[in-house]
């Protein structure tokens, strides 16, 4: 599903924030993405979501190598990738409806289907009454859950989020991390950048720890003493 | 279903409507448009000016007897007489004075007399073909008659006058050009500004999987809205400055102009302007946005 091999990002002229990443994600899998804060987080998951082309090294994604992309197969593998941005970036201009809406119409999903998912996701997320209100409107919360559903409205093959429960209470947030693992059962692959420990903990995923730059796997807690229990 | 409809009633994903640069857009659109009626309906006019001249004086000589010559009234019972002999001649009409100071009238008021000026006699002729044979024919002809009777067969006037037609209509041409291209420089100005306004946006349009062409669609739409609102108005004050304008020079105290028609064709022409500036405006945005789409990642 997505192989970097051998990638160094850096921006401008400065020095690299990402460092020689090496790392292959299979096709389901449930990944944490964590580190500390200027880690170089959000530059890998840029990265992924093709917001920005490696400055060396081989990016892979959906068996394809990023740099030999026409256009067009970019904007189609961007179809596939659903993104929860740390900042929302949501359309303020438009509905909380026309906002989770987006990516279904840019595919050009006929009219009807887009009223019935959008309402149906909408509804589940809690967010049914506020179809028409503008997203500065909203709390945090909810403008978090908006852009969370716009995300996976489509199905997307791959879900990247960048600290999505972050303004969420733990309930809301456990709610959401249910979805993820429903749309993971479902096969969708899913990369999630948090601090949040208690998460990363709950849900037994591997971790990609970022550090200066650097790339470290690790399996999880639980996993690991599972094992070290299954040896002894 | 309110509800409903007013989700379908959604036409932009970017904020295009609510940007300033509209309003400059529509009224940019109304004076191209306006200028365009102006200097095509020129055009039209010219054309029609040109064409009832050029009817007018087809195969049609002007046989002059000037006042110095002597008895004029012989001379031209004498010219006639010549006149009628001749087959390839189909009318011949000698001018009365009344007619000749009808013709003057323009140039030297209705007021004036005959007698204050020493004013040649006219004969106008129409033959059936004006060939140089027949001319110079005709030129012997007259001149045995009298040797100072004098042939005017309008062509050089005619040309000189068609010259000045084909160069004003050159330059309403050019107008017209100039107008257009102007206006598409502005539009892409603003389209340009549009852009930059909504970087972030379109950031993540693309991110989201949009296409260059589905952005672009987005302000082909909104350039088309703006360039029918502005070309619709511009349209209805060119339409009414014609109106005014057409009142002045079809004023039957006037003879000099000749009277301002404009054909069932022409009103087509001038109603399709408003399309032309949709026209310009959707490829303007549309080759615009894809020219910087295409430098974004």
């Amino acid at each position: 599903m997505i192989k970097f091999e051998n990638v160094g990002l850096r921006y401008g002229l400065g020095d690299e924030v990402l460092q020689d990443i090496n790392f292959q994600l299979e096709p389901g899998s449930f990944h944490f993405l964590s580190g500390p804060s200027g880690a170089g987080k959000t530059s890998l998951l840029r990265l992924m979501y093709l917001g920005k082309q490696p400055t060396r090294g081989l990016v892979s994604m959906f068996g394809k190598s990023i740099n030999t992309l026409t256009r067009a197969q970019v904007c189609e593998m961007r179809q596939k990738i659903g993104v929860v941005f740390q900042e929302f970036r949501l359309l303020e201009h438009l509905s909380v409806f026309d906002n989770v809406a987006l990516p279904l119409r840019i595919v050009e999903t006929p009219d009807e289907d887009v009223q019935n998912n959008v309402a149906e996701l909408l509804e589940w997320a809690g967010l049914g009454a506020h179809q028409d209100a503008l997203p500065q409107t909203l709390s945090g919360g909810q403008q978090q859950r908006v852009a969370i559903a716009r995300a996976v409205i489509a199905r997307p093959k791959l879900l990247l989020a960048d600290e999505p429960t972050g303004n969420l209470d733990d309930t809301i947030g456990l709610r959401l991390m249910n979805l993820f693992e429903q749309l993971n059962k479902m096969g969708t692959t899913i990369v999630i950048a948090t601090h949040n420990q208690g998460i990363m903990d709950q849900f037994a995923h591997p971790r990609l720890l970022l550090d200066q730059g650097k790339l470290y796997m690790q399996e999880p807690q639980s996993l690991i003493r599972e094992r070290i229990e299954g040896v002894y | 279903m309110a509800a409903t409809a007013m989700k379908v009633k959604t036409r932009y994903d970017l904020r295009l409507s609510k940007s300033g640069g509209s309003k400059f857009i529509i009224v940019l659109i109304t004076l191209m448009t306006f200028l365009s009626v102006l200097s095509v309906s020129a055009t039209l006019a010219l054309n029609s000016i040109a064409s009832q001249w050029t009817a007018g004086l087809q195969n049609q000589i002007t046989i002059e007897i000037p006042a110095e010559a002597g008895n004029a009234d012989v001379l031209k019972i004498n010219v006639k007489k010549k006149l009628d002999t001749i087959d390839t001649i189909r009318k011949v009409d000698v001018l009365s004075e009344d007619s000749i100071v009808k013709l003057l009238s323009p140039w030297l008021g209705e007021e004036f007399a005959l007698d204050d000026v020493p004013m040649p006699s006219l004969i106008a002729i129409e033959a059936e073909e004006v060939t140089p044979a027949f001319l110079n024919q005709l030129r012997d002809d007259v001149r045995a008659v009298h040797p100072t009777i004098r042939l005017d067969t309008h062509e050089a006037w005619l040309n000189d006058f068609l010259q000045m037609i084909g160069f004003l209509r050159f330059a309403t041409f050019f107008v017209s050009i100039v107008i257009g291209v102007s206006a598409g420089t502005a539009i892409m100005g603003v389209i340009r500004a549009r852009l930059s306004e909504h970087k972030d946006d379109l950031e993540l349009l693309h991110l989201m999987g949009a296409s260059d062409d589905y952005i672009a669609a987005q302000f082909q739409r909104y350039a088309l809205r703006l360039g029918l609102i502005g070309g619709a108005f511009g349209l209805c004050v060119g339409a009414i400055a014609l109106a005014v304008f057409s009142i002045g020079v079809n004023n039957p105290n006037q003879d000099l102009l000749p009277q301002l028609n404009i054909s069932a064709g022409g009103i087509l022409i001038l109603l399709s302007l408003p399309m032309f500036a949709c026209a310009l405006c959707a490829f303007t945005a549309k080759i615009t946005v894809l020219r910087n789409l295409a430098r974004m990642p």
